[in-house]
């Protein structure tokens, strides 16, 4: 059931990185248009992009031509952004906590994004589906 | 398209990269070509100026943590000068202010490189 109150916004993009600046202004507008406080929004918009830029570069191995969708919904006190994807899934378990002195020693320049997304949301949540979807769910409160 | 463009100046011998705009996956492929470029010509010493860079995601920050294992292993360093609170606040949630000098101005940059 949907709430009387929810409002949603939809946007499908290929998974090129050239269209990140596109998914930022998307979830700018939107939650611009919902009155989310400036700087959730900053943080929003920032683990969409992590969130984006893992997909395009694991999910579809920098292939351009991926489809990822993005569902913005705001319902009562809380934001929440859903994204799929039809890439190669992963296991959120297996993902480190990033340790930054070993990483520089490494000469890293990744694996910091789903650290940075569970920092600046309140939930987040990773499914893979047998039919071959991958679901990202980031949820903030608003209010 | 996000906007970015990164530019390349000297001063005593210290390199300095002003960027500019959004340092995105997209975009952080140009810093990345500016620091090798400069390792390949053997200049270790970076200032890197955030005057007018405006947003950072973790692919931004992967460039410096990418290659200042190889300045410092050479003498040399990346320091961080003159960022806004919204890109300094990224740096600080991952904790990259213990690891870096991140200081206030250009100058004060420049100088730590002769303390």
């Amino acid at each position: 059931m949907k709430e009387a109150n929810e409002i949603s916004y939809h946007l499908t993009v290929k998974s090129s990185t050239e269209n990140l600046a596109i998914v930022r202004d998307f979830i700018r507008k939107a939650a611009d248009e919902t009155g989310v406080n400036t700087e959730v929004v900053h943080k929003i918009i920032l683990a969409v992009d992590e969130a984006s830029s893992n997909i395009m570069r694991h999910a579809y191995k920098n292939n351009p031509e991926g489809e990822i969708s993005y569902s913005f919904i705001v319902s009562g006190s809380e934001c929440t952004v859903i994204i799929t994807d039809q890439g190669v899934g992963f296991n959120p378990a297996a993902v480190r906590k990033p340790d930054l002195p070993v990483y520089i020693k490494e000469g890293k320049r990744g694996g910091l994004g789903m650290h940075l997304m569970k920092i600046l949301m309140d939930n987040v949540q990773y499914e893979s589906t047998e039919s071959g979807f991958n679901k990202l769910v980031l949820t903030k409160k608003i209010a | 398209m996000a906007e970015f463009n990164a530019v390349l100046r000297e001063k005593d011998n210290i390199n300095i990269i002003d960027v500019k705009g959004f340092l995105d996956a997209h975009t952080a492929p140009d810093l990345e070509n500016i620091l090798t470029g400069l390792i390949n010509e053997s200049k270790f010493r970076v200032v890197v100026n955030f005057k007018e860079l405006d947003y950072i995601s973790s692919a931004g920050l992967g460039v410096f943590m990418a290659y200042i294992e190889q300045m410092r292993e050479n003498n040399g360093d990346i320091k961080l000068a003159e960022m806004k609170t919204q890109v300094y606040n990224i740096f600080d949630l991952l904790g990259f202010p213990i690891l870096y000098d991140i200081l206030q101005t250009e100058t004060e940059a420049l100088n730590k490189f002769n303390q």
